[in-house]
């Protein structure tokens, strides 16, 4: 597993609009989000970051005429599919890493008023990130790829649809009302979702025409 | 040793590979004793199959010119002096049927052959 | 018999294609050309023993095991080599290298360098800036640095010039001097085939023609060509894939003695080329 990480790993660095995004994404949002709440911000920042990495990494197996060469590695395909939703984790750590050093250097030089770490946001991005994969991945396995593509951007829409408005009405009120739903319920909710979601890409991955 | 293929010739290129390794050995080129290639460098040195090479093999020890040890390889086999006069012969009679019966089909005498066979033998 | 790659009543149904009753074995020390027109099921079949595509029916047996049972175990000792090499385009071949590695429980470094050398390649190279030889010969150190017993490759030789197409079956002649491995080489270039291939499969529309020891096949199929007035009903059904003039016809045969007994004088018999047995065939 060690290895596609490092597959993975390597070809997010090499990829350069993988670069351009990590390095202009956050500038972009602050111009475009001024009266965004810095919690939403950065609640923002990792969900997008986070999932844009995974999905990222999930299509090289699925998609183009890479996806040949580690299918016919010696792997499992259910050690591959465990492998893309265990790595959600990872790419969620170096999120973490990677933007809180980015928004603390904005802060320190003064260019707007960020939060670089947010624990709440850290939390609430969690069980956001597994709802959306356990959504996007099993899309991917099971469509074809331009499907699953149009599914994609309409989740990813309605996210930022639905988390630029909450910002927006800014009111304390909207926030207050997420606040209510008990952290725990969502995360269980999240959890099993993510769990059935990674059963269910056993299933279709196993079967699937690569 | 040496051994020569012609990929255009009619004859099966495993019956090129066992005739010349054959003759050498007649001739005293290959010595018992003597190790020949493996099937699969000959294979490689010769740009052919390996069942090719195998099979020239294969009937050279059928036919007590060479035998095989188990790991070690392909030897020339002892010759004994009458085995190897009688093969020789048998190379030679194999010819000289051919000649037999292209003559009989053109409608050339049986002294008109032994008047041209000494002129040859001459010759040379 | 103990066979390093087993294919038995193979089946895959596509939407206009179907790959039927596909069987051959391959024995350990023994290279098999897989040839067939473009569309045949070359590449399908490749696919369908690398599970890359799910079998319809039929059986596929890899050093005696089955191929997705054991899918881990066998893939473990098998080496390959595609076409047009999908390798990751922005890493080095370095990078890759070491993903592939990872992957592999025999993986040897130093076989790996010493193919590097062999094949002048610059390893800190982005694979982006190799030609389509240098990929290949990059797919192919790869292929044979975890001491695999058993290389499949597919078409890996189209697109590249003769001289380096030689390279590579000097390659291949070095690598069946061990009498355990195996290679399995699907190619519609025959002339490779030609002389290095030990059996020859045959497939064309997704069914398997004929899978033979290469001499045999060389030996039986003839080009055969005469006068229009030698075709009748008999003849006819004698020849595969006749071709028709106004001066004569040309026609494949899969047995030359047979047709030179039939016919005798009467027609022209010459040797058959891979490239004309599936020529002629595919016409039919």
């Amino acid at each position: 597993m060690i290895g596609i990480l490092k597959r993975d790993i390597s070809l997010l660095i090499s990829s350069k609009q993988m670069i351009i995004f990590m390095l202009f994404y956050i500038p972009l949002l602050l111009f475009v989000s001024e009266s965004f709440v810095p919690e939403i911000l950065y609640f923002m920042i990792l969900v997008f970051y986070t999932y844009m990495m995974s999905t990222t990494s999930f299509t090289y197996d699925l998609t183009g005429k890479s996806k040949y060469v580690i299918n016919s590695l010696p792997i499992n395909r259910n050690e591959l599919v465990i492998y893309k939703y265990l790595s959600i984790f990872i790419y969620f750590s170096i999120t973490v890493v990677y933007a809180g050093v980015y928004l603390w250097i904005i802060n320190i030089l003064k260019l707007a008023d960020v939060d670089y770490f947010n624990l709440r946001g850290i939390m609430n991005a969690i069980p956001t990130i597994m709802i959306y994969v356990s959504i996007v991945f099993p899309t991917f396995i099971r469509f074809e790829p331009r499907v699953a593509q149009i599914i994609n951007i309409i989740l990813f829409m309605t996210f930022s649809i639905i988390s630029s408005n909450i910002s927006y009405t800014g009111d304390k009120g909207a926030l207050k009302y997420l606040g209510v739903l008990k952290w725990e319920y969502i995360m269980a909710i999240a959890l099993v979702m993510y769990i059935l979601s990674l059963l269910l890409s056993i299933h279709l991955y196993k079967n699937r025409d690569i | 040793m040496r051994i020569i293929i012609s990929n255009s010739s009619d004859e099966p290129i495993y019956e090129q590979i066992t005739k010349q390794i054959k003759e050498q050995i007649l001739k005293g080129e290959l010595k018992e004793g003597d190790l020949l290639p493996s099937i699969r460098g000959l294979a490689r040195d010769l740009q052919i199959s390996v069942i090719t090479t195998k099979r020239a093999y294969e009937e050279l020890e059928r036919e007590g010119f060479i035998e095989t040890v188990q790991g070690k390889g392909s030897f020339v086999a002892g010759q004994n002096r009458e085995l190897i006069k009688e093969k020789k012969l048998n190379i030679i009679e194999e010819k000289l049927s051919k000649v037999v019966e292209e003559s009989k089909a053109l409608g050339i005498s049986f002294d008109e052959i032994l008047e041209l066979l000494k002129i040859l033998y001459e010759e040379g | 018999m103990d066979y390093i790659l087993e294919v038995k009543n193979l089946r895959k149904e596509f939407k206009n294609f179907t790959l039927d009753n596909i069987s051959f074995n391959l024995e350990p020390g023994y290279i098999m050309g897989f040839i067939g027109p473009n569309g045949a099921g070359k590449s399908t079949t490749i696919k369908l023993i690398m599970n890359l595509l799910k079998k319809d029916g039929g059986e596929i047996r890899i050093f005696g095991k089955d191929h997705e049972k054991y899918e881990k175990e066998v893939k473990n000792r098998i080496g390959f080599v595609y076409d047009e090499n999908y390798y990751y385009e922005d890493l080095t071949i370095n990078t890759m290298k070491s993903v592939v590695a990872s992957f592999y429980s025999n993986w040897d470094d130093s076989k790996f360098n010493e193919y590097m050398r062999e094949f002048d390649l610059n390893p800190k190279a982005k694979i982006k800036t190799l030609s389509k030889g240098m990929k290949m010969k990059f797919s192919l150190a790869v292929a044979l640095s975890h001491n695999a017993d058993l290389i499949i490759m597919d078409e890996p030789t189209s697109g590249l010039d003769p001289v380096f197409r030689r390279e590579i079956l000097d390659i291949l002649y070095s690598v069946i001097q061990d009498e355990k491995k195996s290679i399995f080489f699907s190619t519609h270039i025959t002339t490779d085939l030609e002389k290095i291939a030990d059996y020859i499969t045959f497939i064309n529309r997704g069914k398997i023609v004929f899978s033979k020891p290469k001499d045999d096949v060389l030996q039986n199929y003839g080009i055969v060509k005469g006068g229009l007035d030698i075709l009748d009903e008999n003849a006819r059904k004698e020849f595969i894939g006749i071709r028709e003039t106004k001066v004569g016809f040309e026609a494949l045969t899969d047995n030359m003695d047979k047709t030179r007994r039939m016919f005798g004088n009467r027609v022209l018999i010459e040797r058959a080329t891979l490239e004309d047995i599936m020529v002629y065939s595919v016409r039919r």
